[in-house]
C-alpha cells in the first residue's frame, strides 16, 4: 500500500530544498504548505507518467525504478524474534523522488532523481526505538536501483537480491547501518507477489482520481542479525515489503493516512488504510490475503482509534490504539491493534509514526492474535 | 570548660580595625589624590594583562568561529592537490566506506557585482551538508520562489533582498545568480557577512566555476582514530586526509610566538606598575607618619596598623581591580584591530571579531592584581608597621634603603643576572621559560640600579660641586640621600626605559634586516600580479606578449602554493627565473659554487631558514612533499634568509614544480626594465595587452618595498603601544617617590630657604636632583636595553618565529631611551618643586 502523504512530503521538500532551500529546522511548517501547494494536477505532475488500470506489471522490470514516475519506494517492514524470545521490529525504506530537471547544466550533481532511506529498530522489550534517514541525488551511482540482479541502494544501505529471480521467488540480502544500530536481513518469498487493488493499480480516492501502481509481498521468511549498542541479536520473523510507483496519489483536502500491515496467527493477512479528508468521509480500503496469495476484498465497517499517546519529543499526539471491524463475503473480523511499544515515531526531516504492533480479536467466529506494522501519517 | 579558665583579653569598645579603618579613609577623603593614583597604578598594571589576554583570546575566538562556520562539526578534512579533489572519491566514501558524515563542498573567492570585496562561495549538497553544518548554515529566512534558477544564499538581505539578483565574477567567468535565502549563523547574519559566505548548491557552483567532477574538499565527522585510519585506506596517493584538530591546534601555534610576545609585555607593564604600588604605599604611609605615631601613642599595636592599612590595601586593590578590567577591555578595543590585522597579513584571514571578556581572564588579572598590590604593599606596611613610635615621628623614614642599598644588592642582583642567563640559555623551545629567563635577566642589572647610582654619585659629588656649584654638589648629595625614597622608582624607571630600549633596538634591527633582504631579494623593477578572483594566474600568451614589450630587459616567474606535507602546512615557492635573480637569494648555508645548477636538478629544493629551524632540517636532508605522484622525497641543496613567511617556505624551480606539481601557470611576474626605460609607460602598455588579465596590479620597486615596510610596521603598533604605557607607569612611579620625598624635604627645604637658598635655586636643585638620577638610570638602561635587545635577537627571535637578524644599534634610539629617561625624571620633580615653591618657610620648620 502507498504511504502517499509521506512520499509526497518527501518528494516536495527534498525538491525544494535542492531548488533553494537548506534549511532542515523548518521541515515542521513544511507539509501543510506542500501539502495544499502541490496535491493537484497544477503541481508539475503533468510532466510524469500516472497509473494506469491498463498497464500490466512485469517481473523482474517492474522490480526496479519507474523514473517517469514521480515516486515510488521499495518498503520493508518486520516482526522478529531473537532466540531467547526478544522482540524487535525493523522498518527499511527506499525511497526515490523525481525533480524537474532545472537546467541545461553538464555535471553529476544535476540530477533529475533523489533518494531517501529510513533506517528503523524497534527494541520492544527495552522500549527502545532507534531510526536514521539517509538522502541523496542519484549522482555518482551515490544512489540508485537496477533490475538483474535486483538491486535498490543509498549509500551503503542496500536490498540486494540473493538468488536468481524467479517469477514465484524473491530472495533479498538487506544491509543498513545506522549511528549505534544496524540490520542485516536476509529476506524471501516463495510466492508471487499479491498485486493489490486492480491487477495492481490501486486507487486512493472515492473518485479514482488519484491512484498508484502497488504489489506486495506480505510474508518474508526472515533472518539475520540486529545489532544495538554493539549487542548483537540473531533473529526470525517475518517481513512485509510493499512496491509502490505514481505520479498523482493524494486529492485536494486529503491530509493523512493510517495504514495497517498485519499477520494473523491463523495464516492470513490484512492490509487495511483510510485517508483522512480535511472534510467528509475518509477513503478505506482493505484486503484480506489467504493461502497462496489469494485476495478477498474487504469492507471496512469499523476503523477508529481507541488510545492515543503524545510524543514527549515533538508534543504531536498519534492514535495507537484502533478497532477494526472487517467485513467480506464469508466472514466477519473484529480485531483490536495496539503498538507494541508506545514510542515509534520518526522524528525526521518528515515526521510520521511507523511502529510494531500487536493484534486480538475474532475472525470468523474464532480467536485470532498477530503481528504487524502501523504508519500514521499527517499528524500534527 | 578550657575556656572558661583562660584569662580574657581585654577588648576595646567597638573594632579596632573597623574604627581605624573608617579613620585612614577618612583622611583618604581631605586629600584623594594619592587614593585615586594608587588605585591608577594597579589598575594600569590589570589594564595591560586583561587588555593583552582579551585582544589574544578574542583574536583567537575569532579563528574558532570562523573555522566553525567554515568546517562546521567536520573533524576532518580530506583534501587534493591544487587542482582539486575527483569527485569519485565523495562516492567511495559514502558507497565503500559506509561513513554517512560526509559532505562535498566546493569553495572559490569570487567577486559580487564589480565589489572590491572578495566573498567565499561555498558549494554545498544539502542533502548531506546538513550532517556537517547544521547549525552553522543552515537556517534562515527564505523565498516562496520554489523553482529558481542559479539561487544563491547570502547572509544578509538588507544588502541583497529576496529575490534580488547578483553577478558574480570567478576568473573570466561571471553568472547571474538571484537571493534566494539567507544563511546566518548563530553569531547573527552579520557574522556571516564578515565572513563573507555565499552558499548555493554544488551543481551551480560546479557550473559557474567550470569545474566538472571537482571538490574543493570533502569535510567529514568522523568518530574514533579506526575511522580516519579506513578513510586512509580509501585515498589515492594524492589525496590527504587532515585532522582538523590538528591543522587548527597548528596555526593557532603559528600565533603563538607573537601571542606569548604580548603577553610577556603585558606583565611588563604590571612589574613596573607593581614597583610604582610600592611607591604609593610607601608614600601613603609617609604622608600619614604623624598619625600613625599619634595611633600607636595611644596604644594601638604595630600589627593592628599593619592591618588596617592592609584592609585599606586591600579596598585600593579591589577598586583598582575592577577599574583595571574596565581599562584593559578599553584598550583591548584599540588593540584588537591592530592585532586582528597583524594575524591577517602573517598568519592566516581573520576578520575583525567582536571583544569578548572571558572569565579566566577576569579571575586571572584580578588574581595577579591583588597578589602584585599584596607583595608591593607588604614591605612597605610590615616596616611601617614595625617601626618604633619615635622613629613614626620622625620625619626621615627609610624603610627602603635596607632594601634598594644594601650591600646584599649587588651579589643579589648579579645572582638575578645569572640565574636569568641560565634560564634563558637553557630553556629549551619554550618561550614562557625564556621569556622568565629574561625578565630575571634584566631585573637583577636594573634594582642594583639605586646602588649604581649611590655609588656614582659618591664618586662624582666633589667634582660636581668644583665645576658646577653649590646647587649641583647639593643636588649630588641630595640625590645620594634621597634614593632611600627614590631607589624603587628608579629601578621602575630603569626597568620601563631598558626594556622599551631593548624592544626598540630589537625591531629596529628586525626591520634592518628585512629592509636589507629586500634589497637583496628583490632585484626587478616591477612586480605584476592578477587580481581576478580565481584566476590568478598568467596564460601562457600573456606571458609571450608580456615579453614582447618593449623596454624589458628580463622576465622572472613565480607562484606559491600552500600544501598539506607530513611537516604541516606549509607553502611551496616555485620560480622561474635566471641565475642573476637566483643571486637575490641570501643562502645562509655554506657557499656551493654550483647551487644554481643543482637547483635546477629534478628533485631538489631550497628552504628558508624558519623552516629549517623550525622542523630542523640542514642541507643535505630529504623532505617529502605530496605531489601528482605520491609522496617525493627532496633534497634540501640551499638554506636561505626569508622574512616573507614565519611559518617557512620551500622553494623549488619551476621545471621542477611543472614535473610534480599540476601547475596552472605562474602568479607573479618580476620584469627588469632596459637602463633609460620609462616605468609608467611600460606599466601602461602591459596593462594594455590584449591577453591581459582584466584587474591587474603592476606595483614598482620601491612601491613594493614600502608595503612590506608598512606591514612590518603595523605589526610592531602594538608592541608600541604596551612599551609606552610601561613607561608611562613608571614616569607615574616617579612622580610619587618625589612627592613622598618632598613631604618628608618640607624642613630641610625651609632650612636651606631659612640660610639664603632662594626658592628658584631650590627648584632647580629638585629639578636638577631628579632629571640626574632620571639620567643616570637612563645610561644604567643603556646596557640592560641592549642586553635585552641582544637576548631577543639570539634567543626570543629564533625561537618563536626562527629567524635570526642583523643586530643594528642605532644611536639615536640609545639618545631618546636617556633622554625620556632624564626627560619624564625632571617632569616628575615639577610638581614637587612647585610644592616646595609654595610652602612658606614656618609651616616646614614647624615640627623642628
Amino acid at each position: 500500500m502507498s504511504r502517499v502523504i509521506l512520499g509526497v512530503i518527501g518528494l516536495l521538500a527534498i525538491g525544494f530544498m535542492l531548488a533553494n532551500r537548506m534549511d532542515s529546522q523548518d521541515a515542521e511548517t513544511a507539509p501543510a504548505r506542500f501539502l495544499s501547494d502541490v496535491l493537484s494536477d497544477s503541481a508539475g505532475s503533468q510532466d510524469y507518467d500516472h497509473a494506469s488500470p491498463d498497464r500490466t506489471i512485469l517481473f523482474p522490470e517492474d522490480h526496479g525504478a519507474h523514473e517517469s514516475f514521480r515516486h515510488e519506494w521499495w518498503y520493508f517492514t518486520g516482526n522478529l524474534k531473537s532466540k531467547e524470545g526478544r522482540e524487535f521490529g525493523y522498518q527499511l525504506t527506499f525511497f526515490r523522488f523525481a525533480n524537474a530537471s532545472r537546467s541545461e547544466i553538464q555535471n553529476a550533481w544535476n540530477n533529475d532523481q533523489t533518494w531517501m532511506a529510513h533506517l528503523a529498530v524497534s527494541d520492544i522489550e527495552s522500549e527502545r526505538f532507534f531510526f536514521e534517514q539517509d538522502m541523496s541525488r542519484q549522482s555518482l551511482g551515490l544512489a540508485g536501483a537496477k533490475i538483474q540482479p535486483f538491486r535498490v541502494w543509498l549509500h551503503n544501505w542496500h536490498a540486494t537480491e540473493s538468488e536468481p529471480f524467479e517469477p514465484d521467488r524473491l530472495a533479498l540480502d538487506l544491509s543498513a547501518h545506522g549511528d549505534g544500530f544496524s540490520i542485516d536481513l536476509s529476506v524471501k518469498s516463495e510466492t508471487a507477489p499479491v498485486l493489490q487493488g486492480e491487477n495492481g493499480y490501486s486507487r486512493k480516492s472515492h473518485s479514482g482520481k488519484s491512484a498508484s501502481h502497488y504489489y506486495s509481498y506480505p510474508d518474508m521468511e526472515t533472518f539475520g542479525q540486529i545489532r544495538i549498542d554493539g549487542e548483537r541479536f540473531e533473529v526470525l520473523g517475518t517481513t512485509w515489503m510493499d512496491r509502490e510507483w505514481s505520479s498523482a496519489l493524494l486529492q485536494a483536502g486529503q491530509i493523512g493516512w493510517d495504514w495497517f500491515a498485519l499477520h494473523l496467527d491463523n495464516g492470513k493477512k490484512i492490509m487495511a488504510f483510510r485517508i483522512r479528508q480535511e472534510q467528509g468521509n475518509a477513503y478505506r480500503h482493505a484486503v484480506l490475503i489467504g493461502p497462496k496469495q489469494s485476495k478477498i476484498p474487504l469492507d471496512v465497517i469499523e476503523m477508529r482509534p481507541t488510545r492515543n499517546w503524545t510524543s514527549p519529543e515533538t508534543g504531536v499526539e498519534y492514535p495507537v490504539g484502533w478497532k477494526l471491524g472487517l467485513q467480506s463475503e464469508h466472514e466477519r473480523i473484529a480485531l483490536e491493534v495496539d503498538s507494541l511499544m508506545p514510542n515509534q515515531e520518526m522524528n525526521l526531516l518528515f515526521r510520521y509514526y511507523e511502529g510494531a504492533v500487536q493484534v486480538h480479536g475474532r475472525s470468523g467466529g474464532e480467536k485470532v492474535t498477530g503481528r504487524g506494522y502501523m504508519e500514521l501519517t499527517g499528524y500534527n | 570548660m578550657a575556656s572558661s579558665t583562660k584569662p580574657r583579653k581585654p577588648e576595646r569598645p567597638g573594632s579596632a580595625t573597623g574604627t581605624l579603618l573608617k579613620v585612614f579613609l577618612r583622611e583618604q577623603k581631605k586629600s584623594p589624590g594619592p587614593f585615586f593614583l594608587t588605585l591608577l597604578s594597579v589598575a594600569t598594571g590589570v589594564a595591560a594583562i586583561v587588555g593583552v589576554d582579551i585582544t589574544s583570546y578574542s583574536a583567537l575566538n575569532e579563528f574558532e568561529r570562523a573555522s566553525r562556520l567554515s568546517s562546521g562539526l567536520a573533524t576532518h578534512q580530506v583534501v587534493g592537490d591544487a587542482a582539486g579533489l575527483d569527485e569519485s572519491i565523495y562516492a567511495a566514501i559514502k558507497l565503500d566506506g559506509g561513513f554517512p558524515n560526509a559532505a562535498p563542498i566546493i569553495q572559490a573567492d569570487v567577486q559580487v557585482n564589480r565589489n572590491d570585496r572578495t566573498w567565499q562561495l561555498l558549494g554545498i549538497d544539502p542533502l548531506s551538508d546538513y550532517r556537517i553544518r547544521e547549525s552553522a548554515l543552515l537556517g534562515g529566512e527564505y523565498t516562496e520562489q520554489i523553482e529558481t534558477a542559479w539561487p544563491i544564499h547570502v547572509p544578509n538581505t538588507e544588502m541583497w533582498p529576496m529575490g534580488s539578483t547578483l553577478t558574480l565574477r570567478y576568473g573570466n567567468r561571471q553568472q547571474q545568480f538571484t537571493v534566494a535565502g539567507r544563511i546566518f549563523d548563530q553569531a547573527g547574519p552579520s557574522a556571516m557577512q564578515a565572513e563573507g559566505f555565499l552558499v548555493t548548491d554544488i551543481m551551480w557552483a560546479q557550473a559557474f566555476l567550470n569545474r566538472a567532477g571537482l571538490l574543493t574538499r570533502i569535510d567529514l565527522r568522523l568518530d574514533s582514530e579506526a575511522d580516519s585510519r579506513d578513510i586512509q585506506m580509501l585515498l589515492p596517493g594524492s589525496v590527504r586526509l587532515i585532522d582538523l584538530q590538528t591543522r587548527h591546534t597548528a596555526q593557532k601555534d603559528m600565533t603563538r610566538a607573537f601571542r606569548t610576545n604580548l603577553t610577556a609585555l603585558g606583565y611588563l607593564t604590571l612589574l613596573v606598575a607593581m614597583f610604582l604600588i610600592y611607591s604609593s604605599t610607601v608614600f601613603q604611609i609617609a604622608r600619614r607618619r604623624e598619625l600613625l605615631s599619634q595611633l600607636r601613642t595611644i596604644g594601638y599595636t604595630h600589627f593592628e596598623i599593619a592591618r588596617v592599612l592592609a584592609a585599606e590595601l586591600s579596598i585600593i586593590a579591589l577598586a583598582g581591580v575592577s577599574t583595571g578590567i574596565g581599562l584593559g577591555y578599553l584598550l583591548s578595543t584599540l588593540m584588537l584591530g591592530l592585532v586582528t590585522d597583524t594575524i591577517n597579513i602573517l598568519y592566516f584571514e581573520l576578520a575583525h571579531g567582536t571583544l569578548a571578556l572571558p572569565i579566566q581572564t577576569i579571575l586571572k588579572s584580578a588574581a595577579m592584581g591583588f597578589l602584585g598590590t599584596a607583595v608591593a604593599g607588604a614591605v612597605p606596611i610590615r616596616e611601617a608597621g614595625q617601626v618604633t613610635v619615635q622613629a613614626l615621628a620622625k620625619r626621615t623614614f627609610e624603610e627602603g634603603r635596607a632594601l634598594t642599598l644594601s650591600r646584599k644588592m649587588l651579589p643579589a642582583a648579579t645572582c638575578c643576572f645569572g640565574l636569568g642567563t641560565l634560564i634563558l640559555m637553557f630553556s629549551g623551545q619554550s618561550l614562557a621559560i625564556a621569556f622568565a629567563g629574561l625578565f630575571l635577566l634584566v631585573l637583577g642589572p636594573v634594582a642594583s640600579t639605586p646602588w649604581l647610582i649611590d655609588h656614582i654619585c659618591r664618586a662624582l659629588g666633589p667634582l660636581a660641586g668644583r665645576t658646577l656649584g653649590l646647587v649641583a654638589k647639593t643636588a649630588v648629595i641630595n640625590i645620594r640621600s634621597h634614593l632611600s625614597r627614590t631607589g624603587i622608582s628608579v629601578i621602575a624607571l630603569c626597568l620601563a626605559v631598558s626594556a622599551s630600549l631593548g624592544v626598540a633596538l630589537m625591531i629596529d634591527s628586525f626591520r634592518y634586516s628585512v629592509e636589507n633582504w629586500i634589497t637583496h631579494y628583490m632585484r626587478s623593477d616591477l612586480y605584476v600580479v592578477s587580481t581576478v578572483p580565481g584566476e590568478p594566474h598568467f596564460s601562457g600568451l600573456f606571458r609571450a606578449e608580456m615579453e614582447t614589450v618593449d623596454g624589458i630587459q628580463g622576465t622572472g616567474y613565480s607562484t606559491r602554493i600552500s600544501i598539506q606535507s607530513e611537516l604541516g602546512l606549509h607553502d611551496l615557492l616555485a620560480m622561474d627565473i635566471g641565475p642573476s635573480s637566483f643571486r637575490g637569494f641570501m643562502i645562509q648555508s655554506p657557499p656551493q659554487a654550483d647551487l644554481w645548477d643543482r637547483f635546477n636538478q629534478p628533485r631538489t629544493v631550497l628552504i628558508t631558514e624558519s623552516f629549517a629551524n623550525r622542523h630542523d632540517l640542514s642541507v643535505g636532508d630529504d623532505i617529502r612533499l605530496p605531489t601528482a605522484q605520491g609522496e617525493t622525497s627532496f633534497e634540501v641543496i640551499g638554506i636561505y634568509l626569508d622574512y616573507s613567511s614565519e611559518h617557512g617556505l620551500a622553494t623549488l624551480s619551476w621545471d621542477n614544480f611543472d614535473q610534480y606539481f599540476p601547475n596552472p601557470g605562474p602568479t607573479t611576474a618580476s620584469l627588469i626594465l632596459q637602463p633609460g626605460a620609462i616605468s609608467s609607460d611600460i606599466r601602461q602598455a602591459i596593462s594594455n595587452l590584449e591577453s591581459a588579465p582584466e584587474q591587474l596590479l603592476i606595483r614598482s620597486n620601491r612601491e613594493l618595498r614600502e608595503q612590506i615596510l608598512n606591514v612590518f610596521d603595523q605589526t610592531f603598533e602594538v608592541t608600541d603601544i604596551l612599551r609606552w604605557l610601561t613607561v608611562l607607569v613608571a614616569i607615574a612611579g616617579m612622580i610619587f617617590s618625589l612627592v613622598a620625598l618632598q613631604l618628608e624635604r618640607a624642613a630641610l627645604n625651609a632650612k636651606l630657604k631659612a640660610v639664603g637658598f632662594s626658592r628658584t635655586q631650590l627648584a632647580l636643585q629638585i629639578i636638577s636632583e631628579t632629571s640626574t638620577t632620571g639620567f643616570l638610570a637612563g645610561l644604567i638602561a643603556v646596557p640592560v636595553g641592549l642586553t635585552l635587545c641582544l637576548s631577543l635577537i639570539e634567543v626570543i627571535n629564533v625561537r618563536s618565529f626562527g629567524w635570526t637578524m642583523m643586530t643594528h644599534i642605532d644611536p639615536m634610539l640609545i639618545l631618546a631611551a636617556v633622554g625620556v629617561s632624564t626627560l619624564s625624571a625632571a617632569a616628575a620633580g615639577i610638581y614637587p618643586a612647585m610644592r616646595m615653591w609654595r610652602t612658606p618657610i614656618t609651616a616646614g620648620l614647624r615640627d623642628e
